[in-house]
């Protein structure tokens, strides 16, 4: 091949990458309009880059290998790469003041095109660089409330952090070293038959369970999660872990390993290991926020087997459970939010607002709605989540996804008892000194339709899979 | 370099990263810290390196490469937090970081 042809191999797949380009222009762009002004010119811009994005993602075609392999197109990364940029744009609803607006937009849209890069890695190189960029972007972003306990979460974070991708990265050496090569689509059960090859997965797999935050390596979400401001919390729990999770399913794709080595059961424990912890750590927590980061553990949990299930069940409900649990985590921190700026911090705080009525019954079936009930499309990802598993216990003969299901199903009646103390502070408590709280119409505007989108979701589960096939097919 | 060298080189890298580990379970200063990550990066830039002489396009150098970089923007974002705290609270151990409970 000559270099002519070379070069307009490379002109024609730059298609596939033009969405993270617009990013991570528009962020620099943020910034240098960070410099003449600030607040409404910002957000403006901010949405303006997020539009673009989102128009070359659609009209991107392509898919398999590109650039020389070193990334990886398909159907879950260009709908999962719509549902981050639409994520994002949620973010203009958070109330922000004017200070550090540009560097906090800027650093959101750095993480999201470490999150979009980091579905399509197909390259060890690639992985390392996106899920760094990921990081770093979470290490600054949990400052910016400029408080001492922020600074102290911060460096909580980026200490963990650092050892993680240490760690990581040693696997990727091991891994190269074993296999000679960085790409991940030339990897097979032949290379990975021997032990070093197998320790260094496990080591990389620590630097991927870091992002999703699976127990062992969850442990600096409570802190990160409480301090970090509202806005950056919610995008932190939901693209970085969903990005991760997409790249996960890729890397078990290649059926590198069969269902019963002993990689697959260290995975599965690992799982439900991260269930138990989330499920029980909320029980002792006073802190709202804390209560619902722990949640958030645990549903990671509840998404980590989708990833190891190779079927059509597991991918439609991998996509249904991102897309419900991306809509209930931004309503959650947005509530929270809201609470917090009224001075209602611990779960006992909520006992005063018992007057806001509206906006009490909204947050409690949102809560509802985490917990996995019905009538709430919270249900139906649930649902959707023990089918797969129970199919995949009954194709695979792996007795542990029994056992996860088991695991699953108890943590999920157990998740009860902590999610709904919010409700039963708001409305089974008598306090006295009942004081209203200031909440504008637009509050509770947003909140309810955000309640009767996760309604709708649960009379009418189909429209996710048909907006999945639709975002996929737009570009023809 | 033959195959002999090669694991020399990995027994030296083995050694920088379980120094690194032990520097990161055991000092309490987060500079300390910062220094045992660097010698666990430092421990996997060697494993790369050195298996790169098997790879007519020596991909493992330039890895390396790449993460060199990435640690010293690592490093500098750590740094200019524990200056933040130090300038609020006059601390740079970790054990006196204690204001939010960890489980």
């Amino acid at each position: 091949m000559n270099l002519i042809d070379q070069l307009n191999g490379i002109l024609a797949d730059l298609q596939g990458v033009w969405a993270e380009s617009a990013l991570m222009l528009g962020a620099i762009a943020v910034l240098v309009l960070g410099l003449a002004r600030s607040g409404r010119a910002i957000k403006a811009l901010f949405l303006i880059v997020l539009i673009f994005a989102c128009y070359l993602n659609l009209t991107n075609g392509l898919r398999g290998d590109i650039l020389s392999g070193s990334l990886f197109l398909s159907v879950h990364t260009s709908t999962f790469g719509i549902l981050f940029l639409i994520t994002a744009s949620f973010l203009l609803l958070f109330k922000r003041g004017d200070k550090h607006s540009t560097e906090f937009y800027f650093f959101i849209l750095s993480m999201l095109t470490g999150s979009l890069l980091m579905m399509k890695a197909n390259s060890l190189l690639i992985i390392y660089l996106s899920i760094e960029l990921v990081s770093f972007s979470s290490y600054i972003l949990t400052n910016f409330s400029f408080k001492k306990k922020g600074f102290e979460a911060s460096i909580k974070y980026l200490l963990f952090g650092a050892i993680c991708s240490a760690i990581m990265l040693f696997g990727l050496g091991i891994i190269y070293g074993s296999t000679s090569t960085f790409l991940v689509s030339e990897w097979n059960s032949e290379t990975f038959s021997a032990l070093l090859p197998q320790v260094g997965f496990i080591l990389l797999l620590v630097g991927i369970f870091f992002k999703i935050s699976i127990a062992p390596a969850h442990l600096w979400v409570p802190a990160t999660y409480q301090e970090a401001p509202a806005d950056a919390t919610a995008f932190m729990s939901i693209v970085p872990k969903l990005a991760a999770l997409v790249l996960l399913k890729r890397i078990f794709e290649g059926q590198i390993f069969t269902s019963n080595h002993w990689i697959y059961s260290l995975v599965l424990g690992l799982g439900i290991l991260t269930i138990v912890a989330g499920t029980l750590g909320a029980f002792r927590q006073s802190n709202a926020r804390r209560m619902i980061s722990f949640g958030a553990i645990a549903h990671s949990g509840f998404l980590l087997p989708l990833t190891l299930i190779q079927s059509t069940t597991a991918s439609e409900s991998l996509w249904y459970y991102s897309v419900v649990y991306a809509i209930m985590n931004m309503v959650t921190f947005y509530l929270l939010d809201v609470h917090e700026r009224n001075g209602i911090v611990e779960i006992d705080d909520y006992k005063q607002t018992s007057r806001s009525v509206w906006i009490g019954a909204i947050f409690s079936l949102i809560l509802v709605s985490l917990v996995g009930l019905p009538p709430l499309a919270g249900f139906t990802a649930k649902l959707f989540l023990f089918t797969t598993l129970w199919e995949g216990y009954s194709l695979l003969e792996n007795s542990q996804m029994l056992w996860y299901l088991i695991v699953a199903v108890i943590a999920t009646v157990g998740s009860l008892f902590f999610y709904l103390r919010i409700p039963r502070a708001i409305f089974l408590s008598q306090s006295t000194d009942n004081q209203s709280i200031n909440l504008n119409l637009s509050t509770k505007i947003l909140a309810t339709l955000f309640c009767i989108v996760l309604l709708l979701l649960f009379f009418a589960p189909q429209l996710v899979m048909e907006a999945q096939q639709l975002l996929n097919n737009v570009h023809e | 370099m033959s195959e002999q060298m090669l694991t020399y080189y990995l027994y030296l890298a083995a050694f920088l990263f379980a120094s690194g580990t032990y520097i990161v379970l055991t000092r309490r200063s987060a500079i300390f810290v910062l220094i045992g990550v660097e010698l666990m990066l430092n421990g996997a830039n060697v494993v790369l390196a050195s298996f790169s002489q098997f790879d007519p396009a020596m991909n493992g150098q330039i890895f390396a490469i790449f993460a060199v970089v990435l640690t010293v923007c690592e490093v500098s974002i750590a740094l200019a937090i524990l200056l933040n705290i130090y300038r609020k609270s006059r601390v740079s151990n970790l054990d006196e970081l204690n204001q939010i409970g960890n489980t």
